[in-house]
């Protein structure tokens, strides 16, 4: 199984709000490092992550690109951009979803749920893909050997 | 470097240099939150407030 991490996983690692999501995320990306999961974001994640600490949380341009190169330079996690543009305005002009989420939904391998998202945001409930929060990723613990492909 | 971290290799005159890559994992809660924020909603925040500048 594959692992697509949405903006809110990388978010709750940088801004330590909320203990029990904390703890649900770094066990996570601690699971990617350690190449036990398999994980992949986009970099309309990692554009999202960017304008949410730049205008949200008001830190510095040279903070969010610390942050930003942070995330890529995890070990493990790959950065993949395959979009299905004709799927995105269709699921975003019939659903009342975040453009980005429908942007998320719309990647090939998540429409044909061969990858699993992962996120906080209930969003995803309307929409037609496998969706699990991290903490959920926690209880099935390492990859199993028939994963391994 | 540490185990399972990725590396920068910096080619020199007749050496090449590793220097590992500082990760999301030594980022941790180095946000400070907003009090009476949730960062729940912080991604709905954005998307209704967004302007290029």
């Amino acid at each position: 199984m594959v692992y697509f991490l949405d903006t809110n996983v990388f978010l709750r690692i940088l801004v330590r709000e909320d203990e029990k999501s904390f703890r649900e995320c770094k066990d996570l990306l601690e699971k990617v490092k350690k190449l036990e999961i398999e994980a992949v974001t986009a970099g309309i994640v990692l554009t999202e992550a960017g304008w949410t600490l730049g205008s949200y949380y008001k830190i510095s341009r040279a903070a969010v690109a610390e942050k930003l190169e942070g995330i890529v330079g995890l070990g493990g996690l790959k950065i993949v951009d395959r979009y299905d543009w004709g799927r995105v305005f269709k699921f975003y002009g019939e659903l009342n979803v975040k453009l980005v989420d429908a942007v998320i939904a719309a990647m090939p391998e998540v429409f044909k749920k061969e990858w699993t998202v992962v996120s906080y945001d209930e969003d995803f409930r309307k929409l037609p893909v496998k969706w699990v929060k991290p903490g959920e990723i926690r209880k099935l613990g390492k990859k199993a050997p028939s994963d391994a492909s | 470097m540490e185990l399972y971290g990725k590396v920068v290799l910096e080619a020199g005159d007749g050496y090449i240099k590793v220097k590992p890559v500082k990760d999301i994992l030594d980022m941790t809660g180095t946000v400070n939150p907003i009090k009476g924020r949730s960062a729940l909603k912080a991604r709905a925040w954005v998307e209704k407030h967004y302007r290029r500048t």
